[in-house]
């Protein structure tokens, strides 16, 4: 594991080298909290004071990430090795409301530490009562859910391990350093630097311009971020994120998304995650397996779903200057077997012989100005369609 | 400095640093301080000690409890913005007892500062009276009353020391055939017994110094005062013997007490001492009125009358054993221990369960109390009312237990939790009375019945089964109710 220890260094010096300079910080970030070492932790700082002290990114800036980097390797990363990686299992798991009628059914899966699942599905699906299930916040009816690390724990130390981020955020009180710091002393006991560790989650989520406000004077998307902050600080094994992505800008949805990857994925603590959110795509390029619910029922796991049961069909979801009509004889070349439109974009199956790339081929010869496309026939957007 | 005391707190000692402690004690140790202060320097006066006000502090009281409240408000603004329990953080041993037992320290500290500023005054007065013989002044008093009538009854012949011990022989003689009577079934046990055993026309009989039998003024715990025969015999002596002067002299002694603790009076030794030697066999032709209505009513009546404003004397003596005493006895403490413990209790049980069912269970046990009272004053059955709450207490306590440990009906088994929680420090106390009252029954109204001793057992352990009480629902919180209220949390919704 230190290999890949080593490896995730040499990419972080890479960013640099590239002019990566936001994305190898996060990196470098990373890489210094694997240390869990209170002087790398100072030392980053301070280098991160710095680059907000000065803008221009030279040499003197590469020279410091080199000096970091190394000092970082002699360190070395806390590995922890986990004899049992699975942490979340779900066998036939199902709930009824009995007002309602709405029910979960029969859902099955299981995650292990560095998974990311994402959990897609229109409003009203069940998302929202999965991820209560799962958080233990709602009995199940039937079925059971097994968390194997924390087998020999009480439900309540099951919780402290088991984090789970409603869509509306609970407001915190005083100051957010103090927060951060209260949660990091009730969970680490041996950690000395509590505070150190607050700040080095604080640098690494993007948040050091605003350590020292308040709730009431952060937006919610900043909010959010010092949640997952937080979250981290706690050092789950298990998180669930409902709609995490609601508050946040298109960059930081993407940023965060990614940040979460790589954090999931880390050598001293990783973890498991499953997020739900209607923002399919930014889902699905950071998530390991995708659950699709309707009415309750898992329409389609990524994960599971045998390869030869996809159905063999081009999708394509695409935005042009032009109607249905000039569209359709755009494309009469083309096996054409539908088109639908919502208004915005138009949703096109062809039949499996063909590409995206004759696709663009044909519009492109039919002049026709693409100003969105996306081939969707291997993502669960392809569900939505009515 | 008190930026690195907070940062230290927060990182090491989370639980110290949530409830404030550190900075809430001094500020209150300082408060506490100047309530003493004030206590301590409030103008003195020997003069002011029979009054009755002077003890009376109204509008500290309220000033008091105005910035308790005050204090306690902002406080909780604090100490309710982090809770790890809800926030599911983990918990060392006995965090959550621990905690509590800091909201107990908080509430005591802040709602004493009445008590402290009544040290303050205590001790100055103790200061300022404690070369004060107050046996000596009493005998001196008791003795000079003697000679000064208050109230008539007090110098009739049947008051007399001879009346008194023939008087005594007859009510032994009667209650020796109480007894007999009870014994032989004749008589039901509870009786009331008459003592009084003179029934002759009062009014008529003669009035003399002669006849007073009676010790003015008493005193507590500050010694033996001379015994009413030798000094009964020393006033008949003077008496007797014409000794004028002895007499004048105890009357100035009088005087002297009374102008000291400024006491009214238009006492003239000479004058009265006269008057008493003048009648034939001491007749007693002057009463002194003694309250300050009677002076009052004689003033507005424009009428002059001999008056001395006696009780004030025995106020003055009262207060100065008082303060001798200090006010901090078992039971105001204990008092101030369950106010604090039940304070402590209620924020508690607000910090261990939602919102939603503190609330509940609050209007809940409202409506559970309106519905038992209405039931004893229907029922008028105090036992059967008691073996009632005794059942709910049951039922509250076991439902809960079954209902958490098999996670069903959180809502419902939150609302059963905090009713358990909050009935557990009455329990105790309850069976108590119960116990009490039921062997009572052997015991007699009449002080020389004899008693049940387990009963007299019950009734002299109260305080001791009161700390016991306040120990046993420490431990029960520690080792029953806090580990319940984690799984309570754990629990999932219905």
């Amino acid at each position: 594991m230190q290999q890949i220890f080593k490896h995730h260094l040499i990419e972080v010096r890479g960013h640099y080298e590239s002019g990566d300079y936001e994305l190898g910080l996060r990196r470098l970030l990373d890489c210094a909290i694997e240390t869990e070492n209170a002087e790398v932790f100072e030392e980053v700082l301070t280098f991160c004071a710095f680059l907000e002290a000065h803008s221009e990114r030279g040499t003197t800036v590469l020279e410091k990430v080199a000096s970091l980097l190394e000092m970082i390797g002699n360190v070395g990363a806390q590995m922890r090795h986990a004899e049992n990686r699975e942490v979340l299992s779900l066998a036939h798991i199902a709930k009824k409301y009995e007002n309602s009628g709405f029910a979960i059914k029969a859902i099955n899966f299981h995650l292990e530490l560095g998974n990311i699942m994402g959990l897609v599905g229109e409003n009203g699906n069940g998302k929202t009562t999965l991820l209560r299930l799962i958080a233990g916040e709602l009995k199940a009816d039937k079925g059971e859910i097994g968390y194997p690390f924390a087998e020999d724990q009480d439900e309540y130390a099951l919780k402290s391990k088991l984090i789970y981020i409603e869509q509306r955020i609970p407001r915190w009180h005083g100051s957010l350093m103090d927060n951060l710091i209260y949660t990091t002393a009730h969970y680490h006991e041996n950690w000395k630097h509590h505070a150190l560790w607050a700040e080095i989650m604080i640098a690494r989520m993007g948040l050091r311009p605003y350590r020292k406000l308040t709730w009431g004077r952060i937006s919610s998307g900043y909010r959010t971020r010092f949640e997952l902050a937080k979250t981290l600080l706690r050092r789950p094994k298990l998180v669930l994120l409902d709609e995490p992505l609601a508050n946040l800008d298109i960059v930081a949805q993407q940023t965060i998304l990614q940040d979460l990857k790589f954090i999931a994925n880390s050598l001293s603590a990783p973890f498991a995650m499953i997020l739900s959110s209607q923002h399919i795509y930014e889902v699905e390029k950071v998530s390991d397996s995708i659950m699709f619910l309707r009415n309750g029922t898992a329409q389609w796991d990524q994960k599971s779903q045998d390869e030869t049961k996809i159905e063999s069909v081009l999708i394509l979801e695409i935005e042009v200057a032009a109607d249905r009509e000039q569209l359709k004889q755009a494309l009469s070349g083309l096996n054409l077997q539908k088109i639908q439109y919502n208004g915005g974009v138009f949703l096109i199956h062809f039949a499996s012989e063909h590409s995206s790339a004759q696709v663009l081929a044909e519009l492109a010869k039919n002049q026709i100005e693409v100003h969105y496309f996306r081939n969707i026939s291997q993502s669960s957007r392809r569900f939505f369609i009515q | 400095m008190i930026a690195k005391i907070k940062a230290q707190l927060l990182a090491r000692y989370p639980l110290l640093w949530n409830t404030r402690i550190v900075f809430l004690l001094p500020a209150l140790l300082a408060i506490h301080i100047l309530f003493y202060i004030a206590g301590f320097f409030k103008s003195f006066s020997l003069g002011n000690l029979h009054e009755s006000y002077y003890y009376r502090y109204e509008g500290v009281v309220m000033f008091s409890v105005l910035l308790t409240a005050l204090l306690v408000v902002i406080w909780l603004l604090f100490y309710l913005r982090n809770n790890a329990l809800k926030a599911g953080y983990p918990l060392k041993c006995f965090h959550l007892i621990k905690e509590f037992m800091l909201l107990m320290v908080v509430f005591f500290a802040s709602s004493t500062f009445f008590f402290t500023y009544q040290q303050g005054v205590f001790d100055r007065s103790e200061r300022e009276t404690n070369g004060i013989d107050i046996v000596e002044e009493v005998n001196q008093a008791n003795l000079a009353f003697h000679f000064i009538a208050t109230d008539q009854a007090d110098f009739r012949i049947y008051r007399s020391c001879d009346s008194i011990a023939a008087r005594e022989k007859r009510r032994q003689e009667r209650l020796d055939e109480y007894y007999r009577l009870r014994d032989a079934g004749l008589k039901a046990e509870g009786d009331m017994i008459n003592n009084e055993p003179i029934n002759e026309d009062l009014d008529s009989l003669p009035l003399s110094y002669l006849y007073y039998c009676t010790t003015h003024y008493s005193i507590g715990n500050e010694g033996e005062l001379t015994p009413p025969n030798p000094m009964h015999a020393r006033a008949h002596t003077w008496l007797l013997s014409g000794n004028r002067d002895s007499v004048i002299n105890q009357l100035m002694q009088l005087k002297i007490l009374l102008a000291k603790y400024d006491i009214d009076n238009n006492l003239d030794p000479i004058t009265h001492a006269s008057s008493i030697f003048s009648t034939e066999n001491f007749k007693v032709d002057t009463i002194y009125g003694s309250t300050n209505t009677f002076y009052d009513q004689y003033q507005q009546e424009d009428i002059p009358q001999a008056f001395i404003h006696v009780s004030e004397f025995q106020e003055t003596i009262n207060r100065i054993e008082e303060v001798r005493m200090g006010f901090w006895n078992v039971a105001t403490i204990l008092s101030m221990l369950y106010y604090a413990f039940a304070m402590a209790l209620l924020l508690m049980s607000f910090r261990m369960t939602s919102i939603r069912v503190w609330f509940a269970a609050l209007i809940g046990s409202g409506i559970v109390a309106l519905l038992v009272s209405l039931l004893v004053i229907s029922s008028n059955q105090g036992d059967f009312v008691l073996y009632f709450i005794g059942c709910l207490y049951g039922l509250f306590f076991l439902g809960s237990v079954a209902l958490i440990r098999t996670r069903n009906r959180k809502f419902f088994s939150g609302i059963l939790f905090l009713w358990t929680l909050w009935m557990q420090l009455s329990i105790l106390p309850m069976i108590w009375g119960k116990l009490e009252d039921y062997h009572r029954h052997g015991y007699y109204d009449n002080a020389y019945e004899a008693t049940n001793p387990t009963y007299q057992w019950i009734t002299s352990h109260w305080h001791e089964m009161l700390e016991f009480n306040l120990i046993l629902t420490l431990l029960l919180l520690a080792f029953v109710f806090m580990p319940l209220a984690k799984k309570w949390q754990a629990n999932p919704e219905e």
